[in-house]
């Protein structure tokens, strides 16, 4: 029997065989079978199909290409991300630096503007507790800081030292309640005690009656206590009004500095009652 | 390089692995004349070859099991890569203008390959589909079943 199967087996290759070498070498020789309709009739049948198979591979490829995009768009969109925070790091370094460069410009400015000795100083701390206004810097005694030497900016007076350290130093701001500075209005000529009145900013007291002082007056150092420098800016007045005595007139007024933006200063190494400034 | 999986091959050997002999031989017969019709090569030469690989399938279907991922890919691999060989020799055996063996040949392992990582799915995907229409139609050998 298998002897059998295996005879038709070879039968029916070898009868593909001839079939398939016959169409060859028909072909070669230029000439068909006449198969010809039966070859439409296949064709037209299995076109569809082949078209079918051809549009449903092409969506499978699309679907993959698609997938591969979106996988590398997300590659990409991590890589740029990435970027982008690299530069905006670098574009605020760049910005923190032409502030800084701005900043430290204008001190170098008031500093060869001053017929004072000076030393700049950057600030390194400030008084936690909010009670007192104080701050620290990085100079002190090593560079020739000593105590109650006036510190200023470009913006007009800051305070004065109270403590030394060698290699540190404590201002007290001007807006501190224990500060008091003799000044004058700049453009009346009228004098009196500008104190620190902490978060509330600075009142000027011991006016005159007779003073004619109006808010927008701006308030100059009057060096009188010899321990400011004449002439440096304190502030501007906003608000007068009688004094709580009713014998004097007292003065609000709003400081020069930004005190919380502090972060580079002048100290004055002047001796006490030093040569006064053009006003 | 524009390599695509070669189906048709993958069909005649799940044929010749899972039918009695006439109606895979038959149906190869078929498939090498559509393929044929379709390509732009003389009429003849993919039903010669398919017939062949069928046929040599058939055989190999008395000794080899396909039951593993690997053998279906092996048995797939070497059945496009002998295809491509007889197809080559025939060209040559008739005198049409078949290029250099060497490129020829690359092309017939990459196909190979191809085609045979794809087989194992090809393959549950025939057997999903033919099961899908009733599993009478499918004359399992006792081989495949394992």
């Amino acid at each position: 029997m298998s002897l059998v199967r295996r005879r038709q087996r070879v039968l029916v290759l070898g009868l593909f065989l001839v079939f398939s070498f016959l169409l060859l070498s028909l072909e070669l020789k230029g000439e068909r079978l006449p198969l010809a309709p039966v070859d439409k009739m296949i064709v037209s049948v299995t076109s569809p199909v082949q078209e079918g198979i051809k549009t449903s591979q092409r969506a499978v490829v699309n679907l993959w290409r698609w997938y591969l995009d979106l996988l590398f768009v997300r590659q990409e969109n991590i890589r740029l991300k990435e970027e982008i925070a690299k530069l905006r790091w670098e574009m605020l370094k760049l910005k923190e630096e032409v502030q800084a460069q701005e900043r430290l410009g204008k001190l170098l400015e008031l500093k060869e503007q001053l017929p004072l000795p000076t030393v700049s100083a950057r600030v390194i701390a400030r008084d936690p507790t909010g009670w007192f206004k104080a701050l620290w810097t990085d100079r002190g005694a090593d560079d020739g800081i000593r105590k109650n030497q006036a510190v200023i900016s470009y913006h007009g007076l800051v305070g004065r030292v109270v403590e030394v350290f060698p290699r540190f130093s404590k201002i007290m701001l001007m807006v501190d309640p224990n500060s008091a500075v003799d000044s004058l209005v700049m453009r009346s000529r009228d004098s009196g005690i500008v104190y620190g009145r902490s978060r509330s900013g600075l009142v000027m007291q011991h006016l005159p009656l007779t003073a004619t002082v109006t808010a927008g007056d701006l308030v100059l150092t009057s060096g009188l206590e010899r321990v400011y420098p004449k002439g440096i800016l304190v502030g501007q007045v906003t608000q007068v009004r009688k004094g709580t005595a009713g014998i004097f007139l007292e003065a609000e007024v709003s400081p020069g500095v930004d005190f919380d933006k502090l972060e580079e200063v002048l100290i004055v190494r002047a001796e006490q009652g030093g040569p006064e400034l053009s006003n | 390089m524009g390599v695509k999986p070669d189906l048709i091959v993958v069909l005649v050997v799940f044929v010749a692995f899972h039918y009695t002999y006439l109606p895979g031989a038959v149906l190869a017969l078929l498939l090498g004349y559509l393929v044929d019709l379709y390509s732009s090569g003389p009429m003849g030469l993919n039903v010669m070859g398919k017939v062949l690989v069928h046929y040599l399938a058939f055989l190999a279907a008395r000794t080899v099991f396909l039951n593993s991922v690997l053998l279906q890919g092996g048995v797939v691999f070497i059945a496009i890569l002998g295809e491509g060989l007889m197809l080559f020799c025939l060209r040559k055996f008739v005198g049409l203008a078949s290029g250099p063996f060497i490129p020829f040949f690359s092309f017939s392992l990459l196909k190979g390959a191809y085609t045979a990582i794809l087989a194992s799915g090809l393959f549950l995907g025939i057997l999903f589909l033919l099961r899908s229409f009733g599993t009478k139609a499918v004359t399992l050998t006792a081989k495949t079943l394992t």
